[in-house]
């Protein structure tokens, strides 16, 4: 095996564990906002695990992209300048412009929730929607672009990750966060 | 504990897309296929065409197709 086939092995895996970081980040957010997990843990500790994926999924989502960069056993028309900037490949443009400008966002929401106390709340909570933004694009970046996720073992896994997260999501935008009474249920304690 | 199981569970996504992906280095079916050699146009998942460009120059022979070898 050569350095280039090793790079381009390294470049999906990066990718492929990314996108795993991320749901873990993404579940993690989701069940912060709607108790959902409060069965488990409290949300401090839930809170401190949501940004401490950070830490998981940024060198993930950068290494994919350095990988491909310096992939050369492809002759891949990516330059550094589309690892910025979205939609400028000249091949594959929007599958690999959606990844670039998920990761654009993804990194955006990160620093301003690392940078939380100086900006206005309203503003990090708009900022930070758009998080469930970029997650639908990074799917839709794997749906089009990924060499993988034509593979049953690949895609029966992410398709079964994205419903449970929609299915949360989609919680999450109709009812908020559980109420106590939700919670003391959860937990098999009904309130009396 | 939660932080231990986020990174256990993204080394054991880490270990799983390196088994899997190390098992299939070429996929036929990948959505995106850049090209190998802008000039030819071939594409790097793997050409499953199955024809040969010859160059004009070329002669073809009347002789019957090898089929076995010396060894064999």
């Amino acid at each position: 095996m050569n350095l280039d086939t090793y790079l381009w092995i390294l470049a999906r895996v990066s990718g492929l564990t990314a996108a795993a970081a991320l749901a873990i980040s993404l579940l993690t957010g989701l069940a912060l906002r709607s108790a959902v997990l409060d069965w488990l843990t409290t949300n401090r500790a839930l809170r401190s695990t949501h940004e401490f994926t950070a830490i998981l999924w940024i060198p993930l989502g950068l290494s994919h992209m350095v990988l491909l960069l310096l992939d050369g056993n492809v002759r891949t028309p990516i330059r550094l300048i589309d690892l910025v900037l979205p939609f400028r490949a000249s091949y594959g443009s929007l599958a690999i412009g959606l990844g670039t400008l998920s990761f654009d966002i993804l990194v955006l929401v990160a620093v301003t929730g690392w940078l939380r106390r100086q900006i206005h709340p309203s503003a990090w909570r708009w900022i930070h929607r758009l998080s469930y933004l970029a997650c639908g694009m990074i799917f839709l970046h794997a749906l089009l672009g990924g060499s993988d996720f034509s593979a049953p073992q690949v895609s029966a896994i992410a398709w079964s990750v994205a419903a449970v997260l929609a299915v949360l999501t989609v919680a999450r935008l109709l009812w908020g966060r559980l109420s106590a009474e939700g919670r003391d249920l959860q937990r098999g304690r009904p309130n009396p | 504990m939660l932080k231990g199981s986020a990174v256990c569970l993204t080394v054991l996504a880490a270990v799983g897309s390196a088994s899997y992906v190390g098992g299939h280095v070429k996929n036929p079916s990948a959505p995106l296929r850049p090209p190998l050699h802008p000039q030819t146009g071939l594409s790097a998942a793997g050409d499953t065409r199955g024809q040969v460009n010859l160059p004009p120059g070329l002669r073809t022979t009347a002789s019957g197709p090898v089929t076995e070898t010396h060894v064999s």
